[in-house]
């Protein structure tokens, strides 16, 4: 194991009697000295990113240039499959969908895990334990099982809210015949399953936010919402970010769930994106294709990662 | 806990899990077969059953390997390509990474009267794989809504209805009873088929050229499909969100299902609300069933290949098939056999009698499919399927799909 | 300051209980303060136990269902509390599925794989978090694209990778790829950037090596990220199917997941057998958040550092 290594670069280490005056020299010296520390510290990361990601995605990137089966010789098509797919008419529409879903999607999220964590982490609300688990357990529950559960509720034809609805004299929605209702219903679902993860994320963070600022605000007389906008909210920047990138990474690649609720219906009016390439790619033994649309998924969600860096950035440096 | 003592802690049982369950299989004399399948234990065990009895017989180990359905094809092509092939498997089609790994049964099926129709043999003469089991589409009806309304249907010994005879006697039903739907249908090509066998179709058919093409009845058949499922007779969000039909049928609103054999079991068990019969199919002028199978295997260079072929052999024995069947509920694919079912007797009667008497085209999807499979060819999506989806959606007209299927079944087999 | 960073905070201002008999004016004092908590709870507790409700609903219908005969399952209309109350679902999941065994294997590799996870995401983190350096950038986003494949894609050619470094059939198979975490290492990153780096400085100064740093200081402080991610990486571990199903070999050692998989049919589900089991599957890992959430939760009120 790699942590055995001692990490002192073996100079040794002045011990600093006037800390204010050997400031400067320590500045100058800082970079190099801890150049090994945070090898050692990321060794195994390093390593296993290169082996179970860099090699695989290599691999994949290769297959993008060949017409691969799955089976068989490697037979290089050069730029085919890109070509291919950016004139696919399918490939936009599911992209689009996508881009839909994950904007209607990340904000719901955010601001009720967000909501949900700060009345949890609230001293004075009762019955937190329980309201904890009853959160939490829907994100145990298994894609198809969350799935059967969801039809059941808005099942077209015989759904409970359906039901609902006909019995109070209104006409039965088409849960599953509308694209646009069946968004609302997989976007509802999906807030109900994940909405758990960034809770716990927010939760974290807050407690991490010194009760010291919020006596401090206290006493100056702000209200709950302002000591909420003033020191909460900035300090949980960073976590902030990570909740709205990781959830918009997620909801991009969204798949399951979809499945499971209407298959991606009606016909194919809500496929998303990783849908398009299972069936378009892997169903149909199509492997290059599938990898090169894989490619430039990645390589949309990196720009996207990038942008939303730039917040965090900004809130490193605020913090 | 410092640190340190964490870190050796950590150390310590990461070697012992890395070391300690490293490759497994014991070493004993007797060998063991692994057999891999899919859905033994949602189908009674009868796999299971077998491999006990023969172990109480012979003293050989078959270990069963029960994976869920969607993944076996997964699991089979990573062993392959891991060099690590069970001894036999019960899969749904032949895949190419280990077709050419296969091997000959064919004293098997002679030996023990497989069912003809599904034997099929490759340019070497050799069956590289048997048919495991039968599966058959087709018709369910609510008998309660249908003796409500005083409409009869036929059954064993009768001659079947039309299906413009069919449709005007589930719309008489849905009148007078009120039930929500007529008919609903399994979202799958399979069943399709079926249905545009019954119109005369003969499927997707390789034509002389290498390309595939169907015929006009089959256009006659989907068109018909489209017609009635207008979200009274039929609905369309089975086909087109995957609204589960056999949830709907079970709600008792719904008053025919046309799926397979399969549900017989868990009708049986689950239905309880109202009367269900297995009906007839109907039959627009050719009366056809579609058959589906599994196909049962046995890899080369297991170094256990004599063993497995005892098994599968002792397996297709009357007695044993007979059991198997039996306990699981599958329609035999071995002719001559008798066997007796605990659920719903009359029902795989009627499979039987519906089987006897289709026209040959119904094995035909089962039989292409293998015949392609030796050649190292797969259809591993379904064109009918996709095509049909998006007519029913009405993102384009009946010559655009019947094109679309054409040239993509073409494609897919152009390899 | 001092460099000792367990901010345990002390003993808050004595309300223990006295032994002499309580004064009537403090007795008052104490009144007034519980009407007040009360008073201050009631708008939290109830914006908190709406949407509570608006989760339990589904979850609710989930559970009842899972006691409901087959017959009752679809019947229309659809009851929401069971009209007959049964454990026949309970008993033929509990037979079909070999629980005890599949959980066993799940804890046991779940367990190494979350101490492996949540300690190399910590020192990864801490490493993008307080260090500079170029290839730092490049490597924290690198982590990041590692979520950004969809699984399927790399699927094939990771299992190569399994193959080809002679871990096929081996525990380590499925343990070691999934050691690494974008999730993982980017939570102890955002945690670390809240820690102010006087602290480090104050203890590099006092003569502690950066490791030391790291395991005395950083690790302590990092409880709750700790826990959070520890649950997630049960959740995670404990849903896998695909890489225990084709790297191990022998069927014994394969996950609950996978044999919950195993109860959907080609054709049809039994939803008698699957939603009971479902229901039992869950059961661990519920009990595993109640434990650590209470340490996340109790951890110091004031995790963050004080001044």
């Amino acid at each position: 194991m790699t942590i055995q290594k001692t990490a002192s670069p073996g100079t040794s280490r002045p011990v600093i009697s006037r800390p204010a005056t050997s400031r400067p020299a320590k500045s100058r010296r800082r970079g190099a000295r801890y150049v090994t520390a945070p090898i050692v510290l990321s060794a195994v990361v390093v390593v296993l990113f290169a082996l179970f990601f860099v090699w695989p995605g290599l691999l994949g990137l290769i297959y993008s240039f060949t017409d691969y089966r799955g089976v068989g010789k490697l037979d290089f098509i050069g730029l085919d499959n890109y070509a291919e797919l950016l004139g696919d008419e399918d490939f936009y529409q599911a992209l689009t969908r996508t881009v839909l879903y994950v904007v209607l999607y990340v904000p719901l999220c955010y601001a009720i895990s967000l909501g949900i964590a700060v009345l949890l982490v609230n001293l004075h609300t009762k019955g937190k334990t329980l309201a904890k688990i009853i959160f939490f357990i829907p994100w145990l529950v298994s894609p198809i099982v969350t799935g059967v559960i969801w039809r059941w509720l808005f099942g077209e034809s015989f759904g409970l809210v359906n039901f609902v609805i006909a019995s109070v004299g209104g006409t039965a929605v088409p849960w599953s015949s509308n694209a646009d209702l069946a968004m609302v219903v997989v976007i509802v679902a999906s807030a109900w399953a994940n909405t758990a993860f960034s809770m716990l994320l927010f939760i974290a963070a807050i407690k991490n936010v010194p009760t010291s600022y919020y006596e401090a605000a206290s006493l100056d007389g702000a209200n709950a919402w302002q000591r909420f906008r003033a020191i909460t909210l900035p300090g949980i920047a960073p976590t902030s970010v990570m909740v709205v990138l990781l959830t918009t990474i997620g909801s991009m690649k969204e798949f399951s769930m979809v499945q499971a609720l209407n298959g991606g219906g009606p016909g194919t009016e809500n496929r998303l994106i990783v849908q398009y390439i299972y069936e378009t790619g892997f169903q149909r033994a199509e492997v290059g294709y599938a990898s090169a649309v894989s490619m430039v998924l990645m390589v949309v969600l990196l720009a996207i990662a990038l942008i939303q860096l730039q917040f965090d950035k900004k809130a490193k440096s605020d913090f | 806990m410092n640190a340190r003592t964490k870190l050796i802690a950590l150390g310590a049982v990461t070697v012992l899990a890395l070391t300690g369950c490293a490759a497994g299989a014991g070493s004993d004399e007797t060998p063991t077969l692994q057999f891999v399948l899919s859905g033994d234990g949602t189908q009674g065990g009868g796999y299971q059953a077998m491999a006990d009895k023969y172990k109480e017989e012979t003293g050989v180990t078959v270990e069963i390997v029960d994976v869920p359905y969607d993944d076996l094809v997964t699991k089979l092509r990573n062993g392959a390509q891991a060099g690590d092939l069970p001894a036999l498997a019960r899969a749904s089609d032949l895949d190419p990474i280990w077709s050419n790994s296969l091997l000959d049964l064919s004293d098997i099926a002679a030996d023990q009267n497989v069912m003809d129709s599904l034997l099929v043999a490759n340019d070497d003469d050799e069956i590289l794989a048997l048919p495991s089991d039968l599966t058959a589409v087709g018709l369910y009806i609510n008998k309660s809504l249908f003796d409500e309304a005083g409409v009869t249907y036929p059954v064993s010994g009768d001659e079947p209805w039309t299906w413009d005879e069919y449709i005007a006697a589930i719309q008489t039903v849905q009148a007078k009873t009120g039930a929500r739907y007529g008919m609903v249908m399994d979202g799958s090509a399979h069943r399709l088929r079926s249905m545009m066998y019954e119109f005369g179709s003969t499927g997707v058919e390789e034509q002389s050229d290498g390309t595939f093409e169907m015929n006009d009845d089959s256009k006659t058949a989907l068109e018909y499909f489209k017609k009635i499922s207008d979200d009274s007779i039929m609905p369309k969000s089975v086909w087109l969100s995957g609204e589960d039909p056999s949830a709907l049928f079970k709600s008792g609103q719904v008053a025919a299902y046309y799926s397979g054999v399969w549900q017989i079991t868990d009708f049986a068990e689950n239905i309880t609300d109202f009367e269900w019969q297995s009906v007839l199919l109907p039959a627009q002028t050719v009366r056809s069933t579609n058959l589906g199978t599994n196909w049962m295997v046995a890899f080369d260079g297991t170094g256990v290949e004599d063993e497995t072929r005892d098994f599968i052999n002792w397996l297709y024995e009357p007695d044993n098939y007979a059991e198997l069947s039996e306990i699981s509920g599958f329609l035999p694919a071995v002719e001559g056999l008798d066997i007796t079912y605990q659920n719903s007797p009359e029902s795989f009667a009627l499979y039987n009698e519906e089987i006897a008497a289709s026209d040959p085209i119904a094995a035909d999807q089962a039989t292409e499919a293998l015949r392609k499979g030796y050649l190292g060819q797969k259809l591993e999506f379904e064109p009918l399927k996709d095509e049909v989806v998006k007519y029913l959606n009405g993102e384009q007209d009946i010559d655009t799909t019947v094109l679309n299927i054409n040239e993509q079944t073409s494609e897919a087999y152009g390899e | 300051m001092t460099s000792s960073t367990q901010t345990r905070p002390s003993a808050r201002p004595a309300t223990s209980a006295a032994a002499e008999p309580t004064p009537p004016r403090v007795r008052l004092n104490r009144r007034n303060k519980r009407a007040t908590r009360a008073r201050r709870a009631v708008l939290p507790t109830l914006a908190l136990w709406i949407p509570v409700l608006l989760f339990l609903f589904p979850l609710l219908w989930f559970l009842l269902s899972s006691f409901k005969p087959g017959g009752e399952l679809f019947r229309y209309p659809l009851t929401f509390w069971p009209e007959t109350f049964t454990l026949d679902g309970f008993a033929k999941a509990w037979e079909r599925v070999d629980f005890a065994r599949y959980f066993g294997n799940t804890l046991f590799v779940s367990t190494i794989t979350t101490v492996l996870t949540v300690f190399f995401s910590a020192s990864t983190g801490y490493a993008l978090a307080k260090y500079k350096a170029r290839w730092l950038n490049v490597l924290f986003i690198c982590i990041l694209a590692t979520t950004m494949l969809p699984t399927e894609v790399i699927l094939t050619p990771t299992f190569a990778v399994i193959r080809d470094l002679g871990l096929y059939n081996t525990l380590a198979g499925i343990i070691v790829p999934s050691v690494i975490t974008a999730t993982g290492i980017f939570m102890f990153r955002q945690f670390f950037i809240t820690v102010p780096d006087e602290l480090i400085e104050a203890a590099r100064i006092d003569g502690v090596s950066e490791l030391g740093i790291f395991f005395r200081i950083m690790l302590p402080l990092a409880k709750p990220i700790i826990l959070t991610l520890a649950i997630f990486s049960f959740q995670w571990r404990w849903n896998d199917y695909i890489w225990p199903l084709i790297v191990l070999n022998d069927p014994k050692q394969y996950t609950i997941q996978v044999a919950l998989r195993g109860l959907v049919g080609a054709e049809n589900i039994d939803w008698t057998v699957l939603l009971p089991a479902s229901v039992i599957s869950i059961i661990p890992l519920a009990v595993i958040f109640v434990i650590f959430q209470k340490y996340v939760m109790s951890a110091d009120l004031n995790s963050g550092l004080k001044d």
